[in-house]
């Protein structure tokens, strides 16, 4: 009887909450995402306040965050050169822009901190892998760290061929700066 | 019988509670089922519209149909730029060669009906590629928009005074402001669809 117990208790502690991977711990609060496109005639930068996101610590001590942001929610300024990104970028087929992070270590409640992280970024229908990207915490306050970072994400990356106006075609190098709040769903929980 | 109501506990607590391993789902990944990193994260968590993630093949192809008309329509617009200007300066050569007593205004109005056609062509295109319901202009392109409700009725009203003023120089009647309209209507005309180009450039 007491064996039984004890097996009955090892196979029920996955139900509360044991489980070998971590649940999510992280939540994407608020964010900026803004991409910079260089033709020789001007400069256009494009932002989205839509993106969403994840993140949480594993069993192996890495981090891992998924951040998602909608295609069509970046606003260039002018709705007709949006649409063409928008098909260029072949987000009829491929609506979401998907980044993966990946990073080591991160010291618990440290700000200003240098972060390096590996970043995998699904768009367009492609994939493309940035290992090193240098990211920065600018302030962690309680359950909330602000965190900023540019990927230097290539049009060739992706195969999206590059628009041109008056045969001058943009620069291949299309920066996309991201400026993110990011809360601890667990401290909260903790605060209710 | 306390055995068997073991065993059998065994056997339903088994198969009622989670697997061991919680973040990891076993066997095949069945159609519907979201598509989890390693890391156990998924998109389908984060709480998006079904609008927002689901592919829309014909959007795409709007896109592209819009994305060519308007390719075209750039393209005659520049090319249509060069045949304004040049009756616009013809306009002007025209205007003296008339007040020293000529009535050859054939080219200027031959000119003027070909760039009617060519302008009428390229605003076609603008007006047919497919856009998004509800779809405001912004930006440049509400500039570009804008000054097409001065330049497209001009191009109806310069050909139509044009052509009265020719009938009277044709006739050797006296052609009064007319000559002095065409022409502010024609300077006006010019000057829109010019900047109206240079927006969307700069």
């Amino acid at each position: 009887m007491k064996k039984l117990l004890v097996w009955t208790a090892l196979l029920l502690l996955p139900a509360l909450g044991f489980g070998a991977a971590s649940k999510a711990k992280w939540r994407l609060e608020k964010s900026k995402v803004t991409y910079t496109v260089t033709h020789p005639l001007h400069v256009v930068h494009g932002k989205s306040l839509a993106a969403r996101g994840e993140g949480l610590h594993g069993s192996d001590g890495a981090w891992h965050f998924l951040v998602a942001v909608s295609v069509k929610s970046f606003d260039s300024g002018d709705n007709n050169r949006d649409l063409h990104m928008q098909e260029v970028t072949r987000a009829g087929l491929h609506p979401l822009v998907k980044v993966n992070v990946d990073i080591g270590r991160i010291a618990d409640q440290k700000a200003p901190q240098k972060l390096t992280a590996d970043v995998k970024i699904e768009f367009a229908g492609k994939t493309a892998e940035y290992p090193k990207v240098e990211l920065n915490i600018l302030e962690w306050r309680g359950g909330q760290a602000h965190l900023t970072g540019t990927v230097p994400l290539t049009l060739k990356d992706f195969e999206i061929p590059p628009p041109a106006l008056l045969t001058l075609a943009v620069h291949n190098e299309v920066p996309v700066k991201l400026d993110m709040w990011w809360s601890d769903s667990g401290k909260k929980a903790e605060k209710k | 019988m306390t055995r068997k109501k073991s065993i059998v506990l065994f056997f339903v607590l088994t198969l009622f509670s989670q697997p061991l391993f919680a973040g990891e789902k076993g066997g095949a990944k069945k159609p519907g089922q979201p598509d989890r990193s390693t890391s156990g994260l998924s998109v389908e968590d984060l709480g998006f519209a079904d609008t927002e993630i689901k592919s829309d093949p014909q959007y795409q192809k709007d896109l592209l149909a819009r994305s060519d008309m308007l390719q075209i329509h750039q393209t005659l617009g520049l090319i249509t730029a060069v045949p304004l200007t040049a009756e616009f300066v013809l306009g002007i050569v025209m205007a003296g060669n008339v007040n020293n007593g000529s009535t050859d205004t054939g080219l200027h109005a031959v000119l003027g009906i070909s760039t009617v056609a060519l302008y009428s062509t390229t605003a076609l295109f603008a007006i047919l590629a497919p856009k998004p319901k509800g779809l405001k202009p912004s930006g440049n392109t509400e500039a570009h928009v804008d000054l097409a409700w001065v330049h497209a009725p001009l191009m109806v009203a310069v050909p139509i005074v044009g052509g009265i003023l020719n009938n009277r120089v044709q006739n050797h009647e006296p052609v009064g402001d007319l000559a002095t309209i065409h022409g502010i209507l024609a300077v006006t005309l010019l000057a829109s669809y010019l900047v109206s180009a240079a927006v969307m450039t700069f």
